[in-house]
């Protein structure tokens, strides 16, 4: 029986022509430059986000280009590349920045309720008007508080928000599933306007006085 | 609890119920993100419309999401960056070029 017909593995060299291997190596850079380099800008923003840091935000973008580099050949080109970089840079900032966490990967839920006592009084109260409310706040206020979000809801809301990834990308980037991405959106948003509830009522905004306009 | 106090707040004078205001408003966030296909998209959109509470609720959503678009601006990746990959693909790239020992 011919057993020995098929194909060599992918991962076994291809060849030891030197102008073949030169010539794939000149096509594999041709191709991270036109398809993979130009999200560099989006990966760094991401990255940034994640770890809060510039340093940390640059190593984290080095390495997942440096990887991506790497295993080009499972790279389909012209498929969702943007969504593959990020979804290796989410990884990467996994195994990096979080071995020591208890449950990578995993939402620590208690944590995230204990952390929304913070602003539930004053949310209770000023549910109504806040769209209102919400005007007053600048750029700065809003980006501390989406900094102070809980690492896993911080992630839906730049993927869907900044990103604008629809929520099966999204599931595929983070390896959860599309109602896991709907859920954890909605409870990231609600984080997110009762903290800027909150702050909105720190800053003196009075939600009785609301006959303005 | 949660409810309730939603509820609390919900408006007379409103053509719809509690409980299909409540439906409504569950699907703004996928309204909004895109996710609705357009039949259910207009469905949802008029009966924002015609709901005072509705749409004050989907204002809300609306002014969280640019807010949260406002405040995530302005993080450029230094022009550095893009040398330091390229450079570390070179070195890679040398290091799988040593012959194996």
């Amino acid at each position: 029986m011919p057993t020995l017909l098929s194909p060599s593995p992918v991962l076994e060299p291809v060849g030891t022509d030197r102008t073949t291997e030169m010539a794939t190596k000149a096509a594999n850079d041709a191709l991270f430059e036109r398809e993979l380099m130009p999200h560099i800008q989006s990966l760094y923003h991401f990255a940034y986000r994640l770890t809060g840091d510039e340093d940390n935000a640059n190593d984290l973008v080095q390495d997942t280009y440096l990887k991506a580099y790497r295993f080009l050949k499972s790279y389909e080109q012209g498929s969702n590349a943007k969504a593959w970089l990020f979804r290796i840079l989410k990884n990467s900032f996994i195994n990096q920045y979080r071995k020591t966490s208890k449950e990578p990967g995993k939402v620590d839920y208690e944590e995230a309720e204990m952390y929304l006592q913070t602003g539930k009084a004053a949310y209770a109260d000023t549910l109504d008007g806040g769209e209102k409310m919400f005007r007053g706040l600048i750029g700065d206020e809003v980006s501390r508080a989406l900094s102070s979000l809980p690492v896993d809801f911080r992630t839906v809301i730049i993927l869907c928000d900044i990103e604008e990834f629809t929520y099966e990308e999204i599931a595929k980037i983070i390896d959860i599933p599309i109602g896991t991405v709907r859920s954890r959106l909605h409870r990231a948003r609600k984080m997110l306007r009762e903290l800027l509830t909150a702050y909105a009522v720190s800053m003196g905004y009075d939600p009785d006085g609301s006959s303005d306009d | 609890m949660k409810h309730q106090e939603r509820v609390g707040l919900h408006r007379e004078g409103s053509p719809y119920s509690e409980q299909e205001c409540e439906q409504i408003i569950s699907k703004l966030e996928q309204l909004l993100d895109g996710e609705l296909d357009s039949q259910k998209a207009a469905e949802v959109n008029q009966m924002v419309a015609s709901c005072e509470y509705c749409f004050e609720q989907y204002n809300i959503e609306r002014s969280i999401r640019s807010l949260i678009k406002n405040g995530f601006k302005n993080v450029m990746a230094s022009a550095n960056l893009v040398k330091n990959i390229k450079d570390s693909i070179r070195r890679s790239r040398v290091t799988d070029e040593q012959p194996r020992p």
